[in-house]
């Protein structure tokens, strides 16, 4: 339970560290390229604790895996409204996945 | 020390499986036409209301499904266009125990996508 | 803080209730199997062996064609030989198991009081190349650890599926695996029981629905047109992304108290291991 724990505060802090920091940074090193913005970088580092929070949660769906992966590329490219878009997905998604895993059972008439 | 790393190969194997997923998927996207209401409810990957809704008042309907009430007659069965859509955005309200999947609170399709599906489904 | 940890206590207690409410094993069993019997009482118990199979006589008499010599014969073969092969030390698998594995598969998985935690058929196995001194198979690992079961598990045909789920530790297990099957999952929202209790028998678009009691009796199955081979569990990981549900690790905890359960609820029920599926 503990060490689950600890992941989930791992997974959340280095998330929230690399959306800070690294894609900022990346960004900047690049040179000409425009940096990626400050609520783009926010919005990933959200997208990115929401699922390795549902991940813990062992509630993660496909689909906010995925935004999240589609995120993180257009990050790469420093496309940041793409990065909102899919980051914006993402969350949602990891954070329904999370409310569905606290609901009913089914078929228990 | 097991289960952290457990965790985080599990978190980026699942991202790496579903960029691999994806890619191709993103080449194709720019030049395709909206789909259409029919082709939203026929696609296993949106609607997919074949999978458990006959339609028998639609010949290019292919299913053999028998899971849930034929959709047919639905102008006269739902005169209220809200309850049709909300029995599509999240069937569970009607029904907690329901198979059919909460379309609109899942974001499996958008509340656009879910107005064609309505749209088409009225001329059953 | 504390607020929070009141709050998670009280919860944790609703939960305990909940599941002190929640069948007996052998009652959650008896229940699933009267109630396909009801729907369909044409259909032999010993016949759910058969899976979706059991509903439809044209697709099972193809089965039947198939199995009498099966296309993947050199595959369980090639399990054979993994079984067959000697540890460095000159021990092998069948001095692992009483009656040299034969009639074992069915009395898995099991609770281990000592270890306090399930143990599937595959883990004995990587026990048994651990106690010999040989690394461990990867569990998801269709090449290996798969070829393997798929001849190992033919030792034990015939044998009555024999689950055992007895005290605290067990039921716990138990619990945590039938919650899995009931639990909703994925963006489409369904749990195990949506598909193969509520509409057993069914077709969904052109596939027969599988009934619960007797899906776990002839792992693995070669499935497709290319008889891919699929563990139990990696069918599980199957049926979890179908639903758009990040899957499970294959060999993982979940999956093992998943695979107890479900084992449980084949109970009765002859195995028949490797098949052909869909
Ligand atoms: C996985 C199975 C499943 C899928 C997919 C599905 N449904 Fe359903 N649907 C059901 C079931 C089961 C019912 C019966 C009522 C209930 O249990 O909610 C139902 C009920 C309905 C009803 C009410 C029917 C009536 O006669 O009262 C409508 C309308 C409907 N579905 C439309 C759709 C549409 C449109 C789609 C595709 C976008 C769809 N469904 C996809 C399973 C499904
Ligand atoms: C959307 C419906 C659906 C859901 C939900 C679903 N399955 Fe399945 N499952 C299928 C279909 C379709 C097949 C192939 C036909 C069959 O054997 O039932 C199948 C096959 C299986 C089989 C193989 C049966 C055999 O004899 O070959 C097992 C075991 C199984 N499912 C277990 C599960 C478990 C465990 C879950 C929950 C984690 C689950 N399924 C969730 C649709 C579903």
């Amino acid at each position: 339970m503990n060490s689950c724990r600890i992941a989930i505060c791992l997974l959340v802090g280095s998330g929230l560290v690399m959306g800070a920091a690294g894609h900022g940074a990346r960004a900047a090193e690049s040179g000409s390229k425009p940096v990626l913005s400050t609520e783009a970088t926010e919005a990933l580092a959200r997208a990115e604790s929401g699922v390795a929070l549902a991940t813990a949660k062992k509630a993660l769906w496909t689909t906010a895996a995925s935004a999240l992966a589609q995120a993180q590329e257009a990050a790469k490219h420093q496309d940041n409204a793409a990065v909102m878009k899919y980051a914006a997905v993402a969350a949602e998604q990891a954070s329904l996945g999370m409310a569905q895993a606290d609901g009913p059972l089914t078929s228990q008439h | 020390m097991g289960k952290p790393l457990a965790i985080v190969t599990a978190v980026s194997l699942s991202l790496l499986l579903a960029a691999a997923f994806i890619s191709p998927a993103r080449a194709a996207e720019a030049p395709q036409p909206e789909p259409t209401g029919q082709e939203l409810a026929f696609d296993n990957r949106k609607g997919n209301c074949l999978a458990c809704h006959a339609m028998p008042g639609e010949p290019k309907a292919v299913t053999n499904t028998n899971i849930a009430p034929p959709l047919i007659g639905m102008a006269a069965r739902f005169p209220d266009r809200r309850k049709l859509y909300g029995q599509i955005w999240d069937a569970t309200r009607a029904n907690p125990d329901t198979a059919m999947p909460p379309f609109g609170k899942n974001g499996i399709l958008t509340d656009a996508e879910i107005n064609k599906v309505v749209d088409y489904v009225y001329g059953l | 803080m504390k607020q929070t940890t009141w709050m998670l206590t009280c919860l944790g207690m609703l939960a305990f209730s909940a599941d002190a409410l929640s069948l007996s094993p052998e009652q959650e069993r008896l229940n699933r199997v009267q109630a396909v019997q009801q729907k369909y009482p044409d259909i032999k118990f010993e016949d759910y062996v058969y899976g979706a199979l059991a509903f439809s006589p044209d697709a099972k008499a193809q089965y039947e064609n198939m199995m009498a010599f099966p296309p993947f014969e050199s595959e369980i073969d090639k399990g054979r030989q993994l079984w067959e092969t000697p540890f460095n030390n000159g021990k092998r698998y069948a001095d692992c198991f009483p009656g040299g594995g034969r009639n074992v598969a069915g009395n898995y998985p099991y609770y281990d009081e000592t270890m306090k935690k399930v143990v599937t058929f595959e883990m004995a196995l990587n026990q048994c190349r651990a106690n010999n001194g040989a690394a461990p198979y990867k569990q998801a690992d269709m090449n290996t650890m798969g070829l393997l079961t798929a001849y190992a598990r033919t030792l034990s045909d015939g044998m009555l599926m024999n689950i055992k789920v007895k005290g605290s530790g067990a039921l716990a297990a138990f619990e945590s695996g039938r919650h899995f099957f009931y639990q909703r999952r994925g963006q489409l929202n369904f749990s195990c029981a949506s598909c193969h209790v509520d509409h057993v028998g069914e077709i969904l678009r052109t596939e027969y629905l599988s009934m619960l009691p007797g899906q776990t009796t002839h792992w693995p199955a070669f499935r497709g047109g290319d008889y891919a081979l699929f563990t139990l569990q990696r069918r599980y990981s199957a049926c979890n992304q179908l639903v758009r549900a990040v899957p499970m690790e294959i060999g993982g905890e979940e999956y093992n108290n998943l695979e107890y359960f479900h084992s449980y609820l084949s109970n009765g029920l002859p195995l028949k291991s490797s098949v052909f599926r869909k």
